[in-house]
């Protein structure tokens, strides 16, 4: 028989509660973090020990270097990772509890961090990173659906209202908020472009049993394209919309190229939110699992958590059939990967992602 | 202008007879293309096809005039299958029939391809880390959006009537209710219809879903007091340490249920447990002192006395 807590849970945990009044600044020493992993350059390797809220590659200025940031899951702070010694320096000690997810601006000087709540409002505050004193200086909080930092970092974001859900951009530099977008509705997963300005996409939230639309916006204007359909999920490349709908009983995946507008069926079942667009050409890199039988009540069962992937990564090319997967956690590693957030180095040298499963960061060089 | 050209035209200099899509013949003839579906969306596939039965004489010759241009493909074909083109652009379809004696009949039919698109967003509830859209329960609100054309219509200017299986909302049409909100009937299943028209009173666009209902099901996390709530689902958990919290995320309830369940019931091996946590949908599970290794069954009903099947049941296992 095993006990409840009973009144024992202030004794047991650290009551965390959001707020700009619990912030404060930790005196963060540089240091060398205790858990460098995989010294020998494996080409698939896990970079982190700790769970992570995002990670983003930045470059400085003019300089063709780069290096990685991430931010820790439930503390918010902020790590620079060398991805060949796994030497970790922590530029920001300041702790944003319950920090769940967090974007870092392409020159590291902003990140943005969403900090959970119960509901689907999430506090989200933007700060500034001040390297010199190892701390993330808040310069603007908000209620938040959905985020983005810009390329010219500009906080872009999605709050609910009652004339619909508003998509704004916060500009850094003047700190002055600007509307760029209202959607009739609310519950919207939104690919956001490159600056306000750009073109953005946004489909309802999926479900299997619910149809969904994707829409174009461009200068406030919503522009419905030609796909859609009950599951229906999306990731807009630069040639093609890669697309899955649920379809007689299954989950099918497909190809929408805006040349020619001809739809093709892609022979895999993709989840393309897990999916990356490369830049410049017809290509995405995408995590799949192939023991993956039932895909009925995909994607539901993978977003409650039901369902665990053990992706491989392929490249997907809509106009030629799936070439293989060219990435296999398990094969390389003896590891079974939920495949998350894969992005692309800005090299192309390799490819980074987190694990679903524990929301480490890894990284495969090829 | 121009069309009144045409027809004074055709009625006057030429001996044929014209008829437009729904308009009684010169002979109290009627003929019509009808579509299969009505109102085809814009690149999707639709079906053209003669309705000229109220004609006596033969007809003995049909040609299709498409965009003003015939197409010999299609020639002598009753019915004829197209794609239509992309939003907003006008496809116009014409039938030359022939008919025995020579009469010459012709029915046209204009389509401007729009999507309506409608959007359900269910107010049940899902966990924040849930990247997807709740399913409606029954007994549960959802709320509908009518998006016509990529919003390029304007609500105020057209009128909606929504329908639920066979019922009317919020009693009949309605000028501007691009939304709205509604209660999930009983069944496994139901019908949605939607019809808009503008202030004419010419229907302009409709559409009609099938959409699935489901039960609300239970879901545990485990809560970890620095990261937050895991996002994989258990159905049974290791005790590693003294302690654990577990959060219970009744999916698809209906919020209402959720924010005041009349029922919130929480077992532990069978006993009725009253968990202090700040949330009602949390445990805290402390390792019995004392005790060796063993496992205990936790058990959560949650349930709306007067909607009875706004409510949930489910268990987990913890190994200790």
């Amino acid at each position: 028989m095993f006990f409840t807590n009973g009144n024992a849970r202030e004794n047991l945990f650290t009551e965390f509660v959001g707020g700009a009044e619990d912030t404060f600044v930790a005196p963060a020493p540089i240091f060398v973090d205790e858990t460098i992993i995989d010294l020998d350059r494996a080409p698939l390797r896990q970079l982190t020990t700790r769970p992570i809220a995002g990670f983003g590659e930045v470059t400085f200025g003019t300089s063709t270097k780069t290096a990685l940031y991430y931010v820790e899951k439930g503390t918010g702070h902020v790590y620079s990772i060398d991805t060949t010694t796994g030497e970790e320096q922590r530029l920001s000690g300041t702790t944003f509890a319950q920090t769940n997810t967090a974007v870092i601006s392409d020159d590291g000087a902003y990140v943005a961090i969403s900090i959970n709540g119960n509901s689907k409002d999430k506090r989200l505050v933007l700060g500034n990173l001040d390297l010199e004193n190892n701390v993330l200086e808040e310069i603007f909080t908000t209620e938040a659906y959905d985020y983005s930092l810009s390329e010219n970092n500009e906080l872009l974001f999605t709050t609910p209202e009652s004339k619909g859900l508003v998509a704004y951009s916060y500009d850094t530099k003047n700190q002055t908020k600007k509307e760029i977008f209202i959607l009739p509705f609310y519950e919207a997963n939104i690919q956001w472009g490159s600056k306000a300005e750009s073109k953005h996409y946004v489909y309802p939230k999926t479900s299997y049993a619910l149809e969904g639309y994707l829409y174009e916006i461009e200068k406030g204007k919503l522009k419905r394209l030609p796909v859609g359909g009950y599951g229906f999920s999306a990731l807009v490349g630069e040639e093609d919309i890669l697309f899955s709908v649920s379809e007689a009983q299954k989950s099918n995946s497909y190809a929408y190229n805006f040349s020619s507008k001809v739809t093709k069926p892609i022979s895999l079942t993709l989840l393309p939110e897990k999916c990356s667009a490369l830049v410049g050409v017809s290509l995405f890199t995408c995590p799949y699992d192939e023991s993956i039988t039932n895909t009925l009540n995909l994607p539901d069962s993978w977003y409650t958590g039901e369902l665990i992937l053990k992706d491989s990564i392929w490249r997907i090319n809509p106009d030629l059939p799936p070439g293989g997967r060219f990435i296999d956690p398990f094969l390389e590693i003896g590891r079974e990967l939920d495949i998350v957030g894969l992005s692309e180095s800005l090299d192309f040298t390799s490819i980074y992602f987190s694990n679903k499963n524990d929301n480490t960061l890894w990284m495969y060089e090829f | 202008m121009k069309h009144f050209f045409l027809i004074l035209f055709l009625f006057l200099v030429t001996p044929l007879i014209s008829f437009g899509q729904s308009t009684n013949g010169f002979l109290g003839d009627i003929a019509f293309i009808d579509l299969e579906p009505n109102f085809p969306q814009p690149n999707s596939a639709f079906i053209a096809e003669i309705d000229d039965y109220s004609i006596t004489e033969q007809t003995i010759s049909i040609a299709w005039i498409i965009n003003g241009k015939e197409n010999n493909a299609f020639k002598n074909f009753r019915s004829i299958e197209m794609t239509n083109g992309d939003i907003g652009q006008t496809t116009t379809i014409e039938a030359r029939l022939e008919l025995a004696g020579g009469r010459i009949v012709r029915v046209n039919q204009e389509l401007t391809p729009q999507y309506l698109d409608i959007i359900i967003e269910p107010q049940t509830r899902t966990p924040s880390f849930y990247l997807g859209r709740g399913l409606p329960s029954i007994g549960s609100q959802i709320n509908l959006i009518a998006v016509l054309g990529s919003g390029s219509f304007k609500p105020e200017n057209l009128v909606y009537t929504w329908r639920i299986n066979n019922d009317v909302l919020d009693g009949g049409s309605l000028r501007g209710k691009s939304t709205i909100s509604a209660t999930v009937p009983s069944g496994q299943h139901f019908s949605l219809y939607l019809e808009v028209y503008d202030l004419q009173g010419l229907l302009v666009a409709e559409k009609a879903l099938r959409v699935l209902s489901v039960s609300p099901s239970l879901h545990f996390y485990e809560r970890n007091p620095l990261y937050g709530v895991s996002t994989r689902s258990i159905d049974s958990l290791n005790l590693i340490g003294n302690s654990t919290t577990v959060v219970a995320e009744p999916f698809n309830l209906d919020l209402r249920t959720y924010n005041k369940p009349d029922l919130l019931e929480w077992k532990v091996d069978g006993r009725e447990t009253k968990p202090a946590n700040n949330s009602p949908y949390e445990i805290t599970l402390a390792r019995p002192a004392g005790i060796g290794t063993g496992q205990s069954k936790i058990n959560l009903h949650i349930r709306n006395t007067t909607q009875f099947l706004q409510g949930a049941l489910g268990n987990f296992l913890i190994k200790f």
